[in-house]
């Protein structure tokens, strides 16, 4: 049990720390983010405006409250479904052969979308998915 | 629901946070880009404008498909202005030979950074006298400038 306690907090740790780090740059230079999202070719620059106001500090709250803590299951959640949508932008770019860099980590960040991103993001994804997994499934007491 | 009630609240806070934030950032993205640009206009009254990123315009101009207007002060376009450009200040827009434009190029208007009324003005003229769509190089050219694409001066 005291193990289990120890994993979940080392997981939150290591995802609160992406999040804000991955947060920093995109604070520091929103328009350069904006761009960086609109290079998805997914949304227009309007709605990228959006997400470049919107994500990183959604990101830092979600960092905050995984490592302190607070509302940790809802905050695994919502990380849950960011990871997601991240993981879905940067396949549909890559199948699409789109020729620009990730921006995982703020517009400053310079490697392009290819497998290896991709095998990056799906071990993000599986850190989030046992994370979320021993976070809220695990504490559901059982109907017995 | 106290668990959606949480979700809606971290969600709605990081909005709310970011417009602030963004609001307070000296380099900030302008509130008028946050506004799709044709909401409350009447489409006769105005042009076809759209935004589009620095890095997209230097996509199309890689391909000799785009044609940049600098609409900055004839100063500040000679001293440096991205390739190619051409400078037309914005009381020149009705004077505008048409036929100059009656081509399939994107047309990409700029300014210094990208938020200027006088910016709208013209590409909102301009798209009208032209019949075009035409786009507004968001960020202006500092955003060119940042990414190190290619510019000259005269």
């Amino acid at each position: 049990m005291k193990n289990l306690k120890i994993i979940k907090f080392i997981l939150s740790l290591i995802i609160g720390i992406m999040f804000i780090y991955s947060s920093w740059s995109k604070l520091i230079s929103p328009r350069d983010f904006a761009s960086t999202i609109e290079n998805y070719q997914v949304f227009g620059i309007v709605l990228a405006n959006w997400g470049a106001i919107f994500i990183p500090v959604l990101e830092f709250i979600l960092g905050v409250l995984l490592i302190v803590g607070f509302w940790r299951e809802e905050a695994w959640i919502i990380t849950f479904f960011l990871i997601v949508i991240f993981d879905l932008m940067i396949l549909q770019a890559y199948f699409r052969g789109l020729d620009i860099s990730c921006g995982c980590f703020g517009s400053k960040e310079s490697s392009l979308i290819d497998l290896w991103k991709i095998l990056e993001n799906v071990v993000y994804t599986s850190i989030v998915v046992v994370g979320g997994y021993l976070h809220i499934i695990k504490t559901i007491p059982s109907q017995s | 629901m106290k668990r959606l009630s949480r979700i809606s609240l971290i969600v709605t806070s990081a909005i709310l946070l970011g417009l602030i934030l963004n609001l307070l950032h000296p380099k900030g993205i302008h509130w008028k880009s946050l506004i799709p640009l044709n909401l409350f206009d009447c489409a006769e009254k105005y042009g076809n404008v759209r935004m589009i990123s620095a890095d997209s315009a230097y996509a199309l101009w890689k391909i000799g498909e785009t044609k940049f207007i600098d609409i900055r002060m004839s100063e500040e376009y000679e001293l440096d202005h991205i390739k190619g450009a051409i400078n037309i200040s914005i009381d020149k827009v009705f004077e505008l030979d048409l036929h100059k434009f009656n081509d399939t190029a994107v047309y990409v208007i700029y300014d210094q950074e990208g938020d200027s009324d006088k910016l709208t003005l013209f590409a909102n003229h301009f798209s009208l006298l032209t019949g075009k769509t035409v786009y507004m190089l968001f960020g202006g050219y500092f955003s060119w400038l940042g990414k190190q694409y290619p510019i000259e001066a005269l």
